[in-house]
């Protein structure tokens, strides 16, 4: 029986063998067009304890679903395959890439590249795409087809900030003609791109590293119709890596780009990536194994990896992820007034308590941050404590980073948890509320996402509120979201009295931190505040109403929206600006409107060959994701290796940045 | 015969269109947010009105569900994936992933056929001795535990003992081993657990003293009756099994990093890409009542005592 069964098994696998399917991998002769395959000629200096082999291997869960690169806005591959105008380096300054240089007009409204010539489009295959160079006409090519509707490409908007593209896109959408002309995207010359902004932003070298800035050949773009962008073979590459294969939810391999114009930042031959939706579970005990180069640990695998010397050795701090988290007060409650374990939810109850400024501020320096941290990270909380709305390492003015300047410094160089004050300022609200007629305990409603840890945060906050303030000045109802919609249902239509919110940057300034507290994002309705804004009719002049739809009424005059206009009107001395925009954050946090605990979303431990210092760095865009630049190393670094090369990071890059701005260049 | 399997598929096919129309409309209650890209609070209301027009989100479901079955029907065109593989036909996606979950399927299904009922059969056989209380053992074990966690330690310790990949790569036959052991694990024990029954059942019938005081042999007795008989009960869930391979296996396929159709359906719903969770929809459906019919016709087969006529009686 035993050999029958043998027999069987091994028919079926022979079977299976034969049956295996074919990925993408036949490469079609190139012949004349062929691109040549020498190593670069010049061998980069290489740092200390580089391996001999330059593969990195990784597993990843979350499949590319949008081949075009010039669709989707969400990160992806494509920064490894289509280079941008602009890039950034290791230490987060802009630096040319497929533009050798630029201008600017003296009002700032026009930015002009010279495009860098030589740079020939390539098939995934590595093959010349016939004779078409990277050209000016490229970047209109991909403009064009942002900005016409029937694409629904998701970064249109980001368009909208160029002269006539807003008006381009809506005449389009009604049916009507729409004259490219009208449109602030020139090709000036065969090498020379211009784009007229409708005013002056001096972040704008850095929208230029979204999808929207990739260049796009309008002779393939036409020759693959419905077919262009849908998996590796029909987008063309211009960049350091070519995608050789891809089978989805499989493998996909980037091999390095011979051609490539910067060959000489390219160290990593191939990046050999593996589907695996368990890459959480089975990711560590690869990396022990060799078959992987970097592997996040989950949280409950850290103990064991701590305690284990031989692996405590190969593992680090992640690097702080670039949302900024802090717990905000709500001034459009709309949840249901529902009476919970004997606690009533009472909206106005928790309005008079929000309005309260001594209310807002013994929850301010009562929230003990490290303790909220350390369920996020237990081993180093102390490294993601921030003290600002702003997260750290965005933006630096005078050596200084930007959330260290003057205004921000008496909250940043502090600890904000004091208990005493935190009693002191309970008593004053106490008083002030109880003279108001206001039925104490107040009771806050603090909904949480059930995924992730969040829930236990949230336990631990309130209670720790609970015992510090006392439950017979603040009680908490405390209730799970899943998270489907968890934004919708719980932050946007104001489904909350406290909560944990968070923010990205979504370009090079601190003004993209004031967006969640100006006039019309759906976070904590700032100008319903009590005499924050003076609310008008529909149609009234300059009125502005919530967006998303969540709070219809209009309103003018909201201070902190005007204060925070008047800062970002100077858009020459980025010192001048920054420090303004500082004292609008300062604003913020005196008044207690946001208690700031830290960039805690992507806190905890990976193992990894590559050091996270030679990683293009930028919070925004998609230079990040990039593998210029870096090698892959002996061995893993450890946490030690990485808090130090943090500190001598931080310092480098304030001194580059201040230089930068002594000689006045872009950045 | 005819009628009835005519019968059987009209009813068939009212069931999967109000299957498909419910889940058609379903999709349409969902949130939106996921077609913004992690955008929702920047994005301006003008593109995100767009999206969801060019998607037909915003068309009311007495214009959108017609047309859903005139496209279906008349065209046969299924759609493109709106987030999966946005612009590809729903049919690009699933078949490949469909072959591969056939592969691993097939030759499990084998195993477990194999394995299972001659571990059954045995079992039966000497009911109570040594295979019988190893047998139920295996069979307890498989279904006390979860799946994750043998699966896991199969994955981590198999690999090492046996100097197995831990994960599946199409170009090393090896990498097969192991998934397939665990595909198979489940199918083993729940195949010689009902064997087991049914052989036992038999074994007290009156035909089989019969036989016995006939003077036939206990092997006889064994393959010629009692496994043919138990076999019938077995023989209906075959032609369901044997589709349903291409549904493949979610935690498995998952696991070893295998690209089939595995976790297909939930990512798609996850990521509520409509077109293709209303394909998938369409097909399981196809597929569970071709299973069932299926499987009466196999048992008519099997036991020409069994028939859908009224003059046969019925079942």
């Amino acid at each position: 029986m035993k050999k029958w069964i043998a027999l069987f098994l091994s028919a079926m696998l022979m079977l299976s063998m034969l049956a295996g399917c074919g990925g993408n991998t036949d490469k079609p002769s190139t012949e004349s067009n062929a691109p040549s395959t020498e190593t670069p000629d010049k061998e980069p200096d290489k740092p200390e304890g580089v391996a001999e082999e330059q593969v990195v291997k990784i597993l990843y869960s979350s499949e590319i679903s949008d081949w075009n690169p010039l669709h989707p806005s969400a990160a992806g591959d494509w920064c490894n395959w289509i280079d941008t105008l602009v890039e950034y380096d290791n230490y987060g300054l802009c630096q040319p890439c497929l533009a050798e240089s630029w201008t600017k007009s003296e009002d700032g409204l026009t930015w002009t590249f010279k495009i860098r010539e030589g740079v020939r489009w390539q098939s995934y295959d590595g093959s010349f795409y016939g004779e078409e160079y990277v050209k000016a006409e490229d970047w209109v090519t991909s403009a064009k087809w942002i900005l016409d509707p029937a694409n629904t490409a998701r970064t249109a908007d980001l368009l909208f900030d160029m002269v006539g593209a807003e008006d381009y896109y809506l005449a389009l959408e009604a049916g009507q003609p729409a004259d490219w002309d009208t449109v602030g995207i020139k090709a000036v010359s065969e090498y020379e791109i211009q784009y007229t902004l409708t005013e002056a932003c001096p972040w704008f070298l850095s929208r230029l590293t979204y999808n929207w800035g990739f260049p796009t050949s309008a002779k393939f773009l036409e020759e693959q119709g419905a077919r262009f962008g849908t998996d590796n073979t029909t987008i063309l590459y211009c960049g350091a890596f070519l995608c050789t294969e891809w089978e989805p939810q499989s493998h996909t391999l980037n091999e390095r780009n011979p051609e490539y114009w910067d060959i000489e930042d390219i160290h990593i031959e191939r990046i050999e990536q593996t589907y695996n939706a368990e890459a959480a579970v089975v990711g560590p005990e690869l990396l022990l194994r060799g078959d992987v180069t970097s592997a996040e640990i989950p949280s409950e695998q850290i103990d064991e990896w701590m305690n284990d010397p031989a692996k405590a050795a190969q593992i680090r701090p992640i690097r702080a992820g670039t949302y900024n988290y802090w717990f905000l007060f709500n001034f459009m409650p709309t949840y249901e007034e529902k009476n919970v374990n004997g606690l009533q939810l009472d909206q106005e109850q928790w309005l008079a308590a929000a309005n309260n400024l001594n209310f807002r501020k013994a929850l301010y320096y009562g929230v003990d941050r490290i303790k909220v941290i350390s369920i996020y990270d237990p081993y180093n909380p102390e490294a993601f404590l921030t003290g600002a709305i702003t997260k750290p390492d965005f933006c630096a003015a005078g050596g200084t980073d930007y959330i260290y300047s003057e205004p921000l410094k008496p909250y940043t160089t502090v600890d904000q948890f004091q208990p005493n004050e935190a009693v002191k300022y309970r008593d004053l609200a106490k008083a002030e509320l109880e003279a108001a007629g206001v039925t104490l305990p107040i009771v806050a409603y603090m909904p949480y996402n059930t995924s992730g840890s969040d829930g236990d945060m949230a336990v631990v906050v309130t209670q720790q509120l609970e015992a510090l303030l006392g439950t017979d000045f603040i009680k908490f109802v405390i209730e799970g979201y899943p998270t489907t919609d968890y934004l919708n249902n719980c932050r946007r239509n104001g489904n909350y009295s406290f909560q944990l919110c968070y923010w990205g940057p979504d370009y090079a300034d601190p003004l993209t931190y004031t967006d969640p507290f100006r006039l019309g994002q759906a976070y904590a309705y700032l100008w319903r505040a009590d005499g924050a804004a003076t609310q008008v009719q529909e149609g009234y002049k300059g009125a502005r109403k919530g967006r998303n739809g969540w709070d219809e009424t209009w309103w003018i005059n909201h201070n902190y929206t005007d204060m925070v206009e008047e800062a970002a009107k100077e858009v020459v001395d980025m010192e001048k600006r920054y420090n303004a925009l500082a004292e609008c954050e300062a604003w913020l946090l005196e008044n207690a409107y946001a208690i700031p605990i830290g960039p805690i979303g992507a806190c905890g431990y990976i193992a990894s060959y590559l050091s996270p210092f030679e990683c293009q760095f930028a919070p925004f865009g998609l230079s990040d994701g990039r593998y210029k630049y870096q090698w892959v190393y002996e061995k893993p670094m450890d946490s030690d290796t990485y808090m130090g090369q943090l500190e001598a990071w931080q310092i480098e890059r304030a001194n580059r940045i201040s230089a930068a701005q002594a000689a006045g260049i872009d950045y | 015969m005819l009628k009835y399997t005519l019968g059987r598929v009209g009813r068939a096919c009212i069931t999967i269109f109000l299957v498909l129309s419910v889940v058609f409309l379903l999709m349409r209650l969902m949130p939106t947010d996921i077609y913004f890209d992690g955008r929702t609070d920047t994005m301006s209301d003008t593109v995100k009105e767009n999206i969801l027009k060019e998607l037909g989100l915003l068309d009311p479901w007495y214009i959108s569900l017609p047309n859903f079955w005139k496209d279906l029907l008349v065209h046969g065109d299924l759609g493109e994936s709106i987030m999966i593989r946005k612009g590809l036909p729903v049919t690009e996606i699933m078949w490949p992933k469909a072959k591969v979950s056939f592969e691993f399927g097939i030759i499990s299904l084998g195993i477990q056929l194999l394995i299972g009922m001659t571990l059954g059969v045995m079992m039966a056989r000497k009911k109570g001795g040594i295979v019988d209380k190893g047998g139920n053992l295996y069979v307890l074990l498989i279904n006390a535990l979860p799946q994750a966690v043998y699966f896991l330690l199969i994955q981590i310790y198999l690999s090492t003992w046996l100097d197995l990949p831990m994960l599946f790569k199409s170009s090393v036959p090896q990498s097969r081993i192991l998934p397939i052991i665990c595909l198979s694990l489940g199918g083993i024990a729940s195949n010689a657990m009902w064997m087991r029954r049914y052989m036992v059942d038999q074994l007290n019938m009156d035909y089989i003293r019969l036989a016995r005081a006939k003077g036939m042999t206990s092997s006889q007795v064994a393959f010629h009756h009692i496994f043919r008989n138990a076999l019938v009960p077995m023989v209906q869930s075959l032609p369901a099994s044997l589709l349903f391979t291409i549904s493949g296996s979610l935690y498995v396929e998952s696991l070893f990093s295998i690209n089939g159709m595995g976790g297909l359906l939930i990512q798609s719903i996850q990521r509520q890409d409509n077109t293709l969770v209303q394909a998938m929809v369409l097909l399981y459906s196809v597929i569970s009542v071709a299973g069932l019919l299926l499987g009466d016709l196999a048992m008519m087969l099997v036991d020409p005592r069994i028939t859908f006529t009224k003059k046969g009686g019925s079942r």
